[in-house]
This record gives structure tokens, C-alpha cells and sequence, in this order.
């Protein structure tokens, strides 16, 4: 059974990508170290959307692991940037 | 419609609506201390309003459920500890030092 609200709502938190990946290109680097961040936190929502929306168990985990991701590897690249010369 | 279909609804739009609004607002934002603050809110807001929404509908099974709050739930809790890492990055990077300036003590004093 499909939900078709949440496959819209993931369409819509797909659109909030585009400001992020101008930022990640064009802005200073730290700005772009926190665009990459948000563009994280979107990508695990859309996971959830699309695995409450399809009913497919099988994005649940994909969005977890998408979490935790995101989480190290802003903790990493944060840690990179406060070691920087 | 039951109560619980309608609350799911109106808290995934919600939360949608949050993201997006955080996404614009770090697009026009001066620095990225102003920025940061639009971050630390969609990783709150969004996946609080997001996560209840999922619990109320399910995604088939209970385990998978459990599994999609819960990366939400990592989102809300340990992302507070990325957005402090990334100011303090941030801080010395513009300003070759985390502690206040000579100036701004100066002022304080």
C-alpha cells in the first residue's frame, strides 16, 4: 500500500537541496561544512518518508545508518577544519 | 479519517515546512554563526514533528517503525554535539582563536 503524502512530502524535502548544494559549491568552506550537515538531516528524512510512504521496511535502516552517517562525518570534517593551519 | 491519520498529517507537513523554511534561511544568512542556528533548528524541529508523524502511520512493521524513529531520534540527540563542534571549527578558522578578543574584553571590562 502506497501513502502518497509522504512520497510527496519526500519530493518536497528533495527541494530543499538545491540552496544547499549552491552553498556547498559556491560559499566559504565552513558554510558549506554546515550546508552538508542540513543536507544530511534531510537525506534521512526523506529515507523515512519514503519508508512510511512505500511500506517498505527495507529504508528504515538505510535511514538509520543515513543518521549516523552524517553525524561522523560532520563530527570528522569539523575536527579536520579545527586542526586546520 | 481518524484523529491519529489527521495529527500524523498536519505534523509531517509541519515538519516539512520546517526544513524548508531552515534550508531558505540558511541560504540568506550573513555568517555561519547566523547560519548555524538555522542548522541546529532543522535538526530538531523537522525530525521531532517527522518522527511523531512516522510512529502514528508505521512503515508495515513494528521493528521497521522502531527503526525509523529512532533515526530520528539520533538526529534530535546527538546533533546539538555536531553543531558545537562545527561553531568551535568555525570560530577558529575566522578568527584564528575560540576565546574572545583583546577588544572585546577590553568592552567587557
Amino acid at each position: 500500500m502506497t501513502n502518497h503524502l509522504y512520497l510527496a512530502a519526500a519530493i518536497a524535502l528533495l527541494a530543499g537541496w538545491v540552496p544547499l548544494v549552491v552553498m556547498c559549491v559556491r560559499a566559504h568552506t565552513i558554510d558549506g561544512l554546515v550546508a552538508l550537515q542540513l543536507a544530511g538531516t534531510l537525506t534521512t528524512l526523506v529515507l523515512v518518508c519514503l519508508a512510511v510512504g512505500l511500506h517498505q521496511s527495507g529504508f528504515a535502516p538505510v535511514a538509520l545508518i543515513s543518521a549516523l552517517c552524517a553525524i561522523v562525518g560532520g563530527l570528522v570534517y569539523a575536527r579536520y577544519l579545527d586542526r586546520y593551519p | 479519517m481518524t484523529a491519529a491519520q489527521l495529527a500524523a498529517q498536519v505534523l509531517l507537513w509541519a515538519g516539512v515546512a520546517a526544513e524548508l523554511i531552515c534550508c531558505i534561511g540558511l541560504w540568506f544568512m550573513r555568517d555561519v554563526f547566523d547560519r548555524l542556528h538555522f542548522a541546529a533548528a532543522a535538526t530538531s524541529i523537522g525530525p521531532i514533528f517527522i518522527g511523531v508523524s512516522a510512529a502514528l502511520t508505521g512503515t508495515g512493521s513494528l521493528s521497521s517503525t522502531v527503526e525509523a524513529v529512532t533515526a530520528t531520534a539520533v538526529l534530535l540527540l546527538v546533533s546539538p554535539l555536531l553543531t558545537h563542534a562545527t561553531g568551535r571549527a568555525a570560530r577558529r578558522l575566522l578568527y584564528d582563536d575560540i576565546g574572545p578578543k583583546p577588544e572585546q574584553l577590553e568592552e567587557a571590562s
